[in-house]
């Protein structure tokens, strides 16, 4: 492809880059790495079988040997989030591996969802983001009700958001997906619920490549 | 504010939900005489006391139906849609 | 009254001093005073004047629940004196003064007491008609209110929300409220511990109180519980969510169970000038020594009813204060143990008497001795008279439960006429009460009763725990006199300070044929003020129920909403969060100069170029999309992937229109109606696949309608899947007779020509590299492909067609030139062009209904309503040129002194030269070349011609090239 994907959020990450103060709240856009979607009738039973495993229940994600987390976000409704540093790329194998099916004529394999045009990405992490996040969603994120893996999908700031509660434990890290176009409010919403704590987004140079 | 079970989600905030008013059976269109298809239409039964209702956890999208005391206002029970659709028998 | 001070308290630190000003006179305090306590100190008595008659006030309970103490900072009004600290240059002023608190000319209003009795307002203000406008709202609004504010100045601070979550939160850290604490943590629970004063402890701060075990300690040590201080739980709401306000943040929590410890407010008795600075509460004295380190006055009576009361007299006796008497309603026979050690202190105790009089110094500035009168048969004052000087009284009397909080959970407030004493039953699930405010007034019984429910909620909550503490029996002794009011002939014994009504006031209000409470009430004012009957709800029932010979129990009490005391509208207003949406070509559209629109959520350019010269800018757009080539970003569009084998059938119930038959790679019209028949949503179906359909919606419908199709289908269970993909897309429109020549231009792989890519067909490839969904729809009327791509890449579709169209001088347009064009057209606008009633037919579309189909939603209802059709009907007009008067959308339109009808858009079309619209008119009027008569704003009357709503090019010869 010759064009190069754009985050919601580039025009904010300019300059040399931004360090927060501190690491209690650190945010970081992982907007520009691939991400996907599946849904609808059959897609568990599809997607069971290109991958080693799926979540049991909704609201829950578990991370694949690569490091690629899928979050079950309905009885037949999924989200793949790769590993930032992953040497493959899972989501572009699903989708290659969803058209070779759906080229073969199968049918019931669910149906996949453009989440990376659909939904921008944050990545939050630091030891007062529950506390940060307090301010802007109702429901509790604390490390000891949101358990690793745990997905929560709710309202922050008035707009529609599914979290994932990452699975490593310290420090405390949440995955943030919410509406593609709303991502210049939710940067100001972000920026001044964490400036409390001292924290903030962070980017570097580099990273706007 | 009152807290709503959903039953995908779990318990949340009121605010998280929109109602869409009390289930009601669509009479066959076609076989429905014009005053029973107003009536389907624009009459609401507006029950005192224990009510079906549809309602829908917005940031999710998710219909389920719910059991509500409209004298209390008490959320007896929320559960899916049954099988055997909104007027069946909650699983 | 100066007293020689104590100066030594547990919230002051007396080497700290600072300096404050009170009506702009200068006085010192100390680190931890309240600016009532610093006053005090001084000297200064008087805060504040009475709404009504001006009179001096004071002191009356040092715990922020009397209109008493409201003072104002700066440009904020109506602070709690005996709450807000004093800090130095802080600068208070009294409120509802002529000129100062000490010396307000408004007292004069005191002697004028007789001319307003009670009700006056609603006797005096309505004669002669018209009076009230122009005169007395005036003068009374003039007069009316406490504080002044400049609405001029925005508040100050940052003020936001958060939200907590706790397994138990109790409100009140007393010795109940601690020892319920304790006891839930102790099980596991996580607890808050919430209270409005600086410290925990309660009573135990001030009063002559002692326990063995260290409860202040124990909480602050125990790491289940969070303690709050300064906050105030100011509200109940359903499923235990509690308001707590501590500084400028508003929490709203969440907890699993409420124990509510709000103990007891302390009551005053009414006697003729109840009302005078140097004129407090028992407890209130005490929180002065003990808190404080404030001397309360030198020489003073105690009104007792209440072996509390001698709490007081020991408390005062060991500040120093000279005991002149102890007057007892009680007849004698009560004993404490408190009492016991003041009558071997040679106190002068007089059991059975009544205080009946308190002598005012000049202007009323402070008491200055008292009148007591032995109690007679009747309850009233008798002839037996004592005069006593005296620089202060306590009134130790009786308590009300703090039940505001209680009753809001559900709680049913019950009178117990024998123990003079309330009762609180029946609050909502997960609402525990304890200590003092459930009737357990010993200290023992509320630490214990406070143990046993902080058990119950953790229970409640979950928690397993096997040592459930003994819950204590209720004391039957009541510290509660029946009824402390003493009427003077000549009046001004205060049953309610805010309002300053007198006992006659209730007597008057009950005379007048007011015999219910809630009337009393709202007649009277009683309990209306800012301290919300705290101090006068109980003594109003005493009244109505001996002036109507029924007991309390009989009369009731009135009920209590939030909030609990005051709040300000910035704690409330908080943090404002209103989202807004940005296409991904936002940051160009702003370099390219657009004036922003909002629609929906949305922000859209309306043009490009200065607001100045809009006008021209908007018909320069028109012109160079018409003539030449334009592009509008069109990224706010709904869009909806319908996939599946049922997804023409899907489409077929949603849309009155039919979409089986539509070939892969064409698009076709949608127009939605809901169950009535109205027109609510209008789009375009794009066929990709023979089980896939891309469905375009209105920018602000689409939530709606996706949401609306989820829930038709888990009625139909269709084996479909709708996914809304509105901001995975981004859209470019390019029109105009060169938009075929720009798009060759681009990197592109789609065959072009009318042959291969035809007018309404759909297409697939990349476009400038990127994969696109293109389509061909009317939209403007001329020559156009809509182009739609991933979001990440339209910045750069947005650049890549800028730079394809510049040799042919392409611009931008905005959404005003896209309405424009649009109505040119005669497309119509659902929710503009359309209301609750329109139906297809109204619009002459019933093109695009298919009533050949057995079902779509809303078929029967057209079925109905086409029988007998409506009056009205939409239909185009023009004027050779816009009427002074301006004519503007929602103007009627009249005919024969009716109304039939309104404009539902209307503007000045560039390309035609001539103000063309749309209306609902009669239905009879809707041939071409009728005359309508459209009313403009001032009421004058243009005639208009109805023409084809197909203003430009009738036979789309443009679009379709």
């Amino acid at each position: 492809m010759a064009a190069i994907a754009r985050s919601p959020f580039a025009h904010r990450l300019t300059g040399a880059g931004q360090t927060p103060q501190n690491e209690n709240v650190v945010i970081r856009d992982l907007s520009r790495l691939p991400r996907i979607g599946f849904k609808g009738n059959g897609t568990t039973k599809w997607l069971s079988s290109k991958v080693s495993a799926v979540p049991d229940i909704p609201n829950k994600a578990i991370a694949l040997s690569d490091g690629a987390l899928i979050a079950r976000l309905g009885k037949e409704e999924y989200l793949v989030l790769p590993d930032p540093d992953a040497v493959g790329n899972v989501c572009r194998d699903l989708e290659a591996s969803w058209n070779a099916d759906d080229a073969r004529g199968e049918r019931r394999i669910g149906y996949p969802l453009p989440r990376a045009d659909s939904h921008s990405w944050l990545h939050l992490e630091g030891r007062c983001i529950a506390q940060m996040m307090a301010k802007i969603c109702g429901v509790d994120l604390r490390s000891e009700r949101l358990l690793q893996g745990e997905v929560v999908q709710t309202v922050v700031a008035r707009i529609s958001a599914v979290l994932i509660r990452e699975m490593k434990n310290d420090p405390y890290g949440l995955h943030m997906l919410t509406d593609f176009a709303s991502a210049d409010y939710l940067w100001d919403v972000l920026q001044d619920a964490s400036t409390e704590f001292g924290g903030g987004f962070s980017w570097e140079r580099e990273d706007l490549k | 504010m009152k807290l709503m079970t959903c039953p995908l989600n779990g318990p949340r905030n009121i605010t998280e939900f929109q109602c869409h008013g009390e289930v009601h059976r669509q009479p066959e269109p076609s076989g429905a005489s014009d005053h029973e298809w107003a009536e389907y239409v624009w009459m609401s039964n507006n029950t005192a006391g224990v009510v079906r209702e549809w309602w829908c956890h917005t940031p999710t999208n998710f219909w389920f139906l719910a059991e509500r005391n409209t004298v209390t206002d008490e959320i007896l029970a929320t559960f899916p849609v049954p099988a055997d659709g909104p007027s069946g028998e909650a699983s | 009254m100066n007293s020689a001070t104590l100066r030594k308290g547990l919230l002051i630190d007396a080497s700290r001093k600072l300096k404050f000003t009170f009506d702009g006179r200068e006085y010192e305090g100390v680190a931890g005073d309240t600016i009532a306590s610093a006053l005090a100190a001084n000297g200064e008595w008087i805060l504040s004047r009475s709404f009504k008659y001006h009179r001096p006030r004071g002191i009356l309970t040092m715990a922020a629940q009397d209109a008493n103490t409201l003072v104002q900072i700066g440009n904020e009004v109506s602070v709690f004196a005996d709450r807000h600290p004093i800090s130095d240059g802080l600068a208070v002023r009294a409120q509802n003064v002529g000129n100062s608190a000490r010396r307000d000319s408004g007292f004069v209003m005191n002697r004028l007491s007789r001319f307003m009795p009670v009700g006056f307002y609603y006797r005096t203000f309505y004669k002669p008609k018209g009076i009230w406008e122009k005169v007395w709202e005036p003068i009374i609004r003039a007069k009316a209110g406490l504080g002044k504010l400049d609405v001029t100045k925005p508040t100050q601070g940052y003020y936001d929300k958060a939200y907590g979550w706790y397994d138990v939160v109790v409100v009140g850290a007393g010795p109940a409220g601690m020892a319920a604490a304790i006891a839930a943590a102790d099980a596991g629970a996580s607890v808050l511990l919430v209270d409005e004063n600086q410290r925990i402890g309660g009573a135990l701060n001030y009063a002559r109180l002692a326990t063995e075990r260290d409860l202040v300690s124990e909480v602050k040590g125990h790491s289940k519980i969070e303690i709050w201080t300064d906050a105030i739980c100011n509200a109940w709401y359903a499923d235990n969510w509690l308001p707590v306000i501590r500084g400028n943040r508003l929490y709203k929590v969440r907890a699993k169970q409420v124990i509510l410890a709000t103990g007891l407010i302390e009551q005053p008795s009414q006697f003729r000038n109840n009302d005078l600075p140097g004129i407090m509460q028992g407890s209130a004295a005490q929180r002065l020594i003990r808190l404080f380190g404030v001397k309360p006055g030198n020489r003073a009576v105690i009104l007792a009813a209440n072996d509390d009361a001698y709490g007081v007299a020991l408390d005062l006796l060991e500040a120093g204060v000279d005991l002149a008497a102890i007057c007892d309603l009680r007849k004698a026979g009560h004993h404490g143990p408190l009492r016991s050690e003041i009558t071997q202190r040679k106190v002068s105790i007089l059991d059975g008497w009544c205080l009946h009089e308190a002598q005012p110094e000049k202007g009323h500035s402070h008491v200055r001795g008292v009148e007591l009168a032995e109690i007679d048969a009747e309850g009233t004052a008798g002839r037996r008279r004592r005069r006593i000087n005296c620089d202060l009284v306590c009134m130790s009397v009786g308590y009300v439960p703090a039940y505001q909080l209680p009753l809001q959970a559900g709680g049913k407030l019950a009178y117990d006429d024998v123990a003079a004493q309330f009762t609180i039953d029946g609050q909502g699930k997960g609402v525990l009460l304890a200590g003092s405010v459930d009737g357990f007034f010993d200290l023992d019984g509320c630490i214990a009763h406070g143990t046993g429910q902080g058990w119950t909620a953790a229970i409640n909550c979950g928690y397993q725990s096997k040592r459930r503490p003994a819950l204590p029996v209720r004391d039957r002794g009541s510290p509660n006199h029946p009824c402390p009011i003493f009427p003077h002939p000549k009046g001004m014994d205060f049953v309610d300070f805010d309002e300053d009504l007198q006992v006659k006031d209730i007597k008057n209000a009950i005379a007048d044929g007011y015999r219910e409470l809630e009337l009393v009430k709202r007649f009277s004012t009683v309990g209306m003020g800012p301290s919300q009957g705290r101090h006068a709800a109980l003594a109003a029932a005493m009244l109505v129920s001996k002036y109507t010979n029924r007991t309390i129990s009989e009369v009731g009490v009135t009920t209590t909403r939030p909030p609990v005391t005051t709040e300000k509208i910035a704690t409330l207003a908080g943090r404002k969060f209103t989202p807004f949406r940005q296409t991904p070509m936002h940051e160009q559209h702003t370099a390219q100069g657009a004036a922003w629109l909002l629609a929906g959520n949305w922000l859209r350019p309306a043009y490009y170029g200065h607001e100045r010269d809009a006008k021209r800018l908007i018909a320069e757009e028109v012109v160079n999309a018409r003539n030449n080539v334009g592009m509008i970003d069109v990224s706010t569009l709904g869009g909806l992937d319908v996939r599946g084998p049922d997804a023409a059938e899907f489409l077929n119930r949603m849309y009155t229109f039919a979409y089986v038959k539509l070939p892969v790679g064409k698009t076709r019209y949608l127009l939605m109606t809901n169950e009535a028949g109205t027109v609510v949503d209008d789009g375009v179906a794009c066929r990709r696949g023979e089980n896939y359909f891309y469905v375009t919606a209105t920018t602000t419908g689409v939530d709606r309608i996706y949401r609306n199709m989820l829930w038709w289908n888990t009625q139909w269970r269709l084996d479909v899947d709708i996914a809304n993909v509105t901001a995975a897309y981004a859209g470019v429109n390019l029109a105009g007779p060169n938009a075929r020549k720009v798009l060759a231009r681009l990197n592109h792989d789609i065959a072009l020509s009318p042959q291969d890519f035809p007018y309404l067909a759909y297409r697939e490839g990349t476009v400038a590299g990127i994969p696109a969904r293109v389509f061909r729809v009317g939209f403007i009327g001329e020559l156009g492909y809509e182009i739609h791509v991933p979001s990440r890449f339209a910045s750069e579709l947005w650049r890549a067609i800028g730079d394809a169209g510049k040799e042919f001088g392409i611009r931008p347009f905005g959404l005003e030139a896209q309405r424009l064009m649009r109505l040119e057209k005669g497309h119509v606008i659902i929710g503009q062009d359309t209301d609750g009633m329109t139906t297809p037919e109204e619009l002459d579309m019933s093109w695009a209904v298919a009533n050949s189909k057995p079902f779509f939603i809303g078929k029967r209802s057209l079925e109905i309503r086409n029988k007998t059709l409506s009056s009205r009907k939409l239909v185009g007009f023009v004027l050779d040129r816009m009427p002074t008067a301006g004519l503007q959308e929602s103007n009627l339109v009249v005919k024969n002194g009716s109304i039939a009808g309104f404009i539902t858009s209307i503007a000045f079309s560039p390309t035609l030269g001539r103000v063309i619209g749309l209306a609902y008119a009669d239905r009879l009027d809707a041939d071409l070349g009728s005359r309508i008569v459209l009313r403009a704003s001032d009421g004058s009357e243009h005639h208009a011609r109805v023409a084809s709503p197909h203003f430009y090019d009738p036979e789309n010869l443009r679009q379709e090239m």
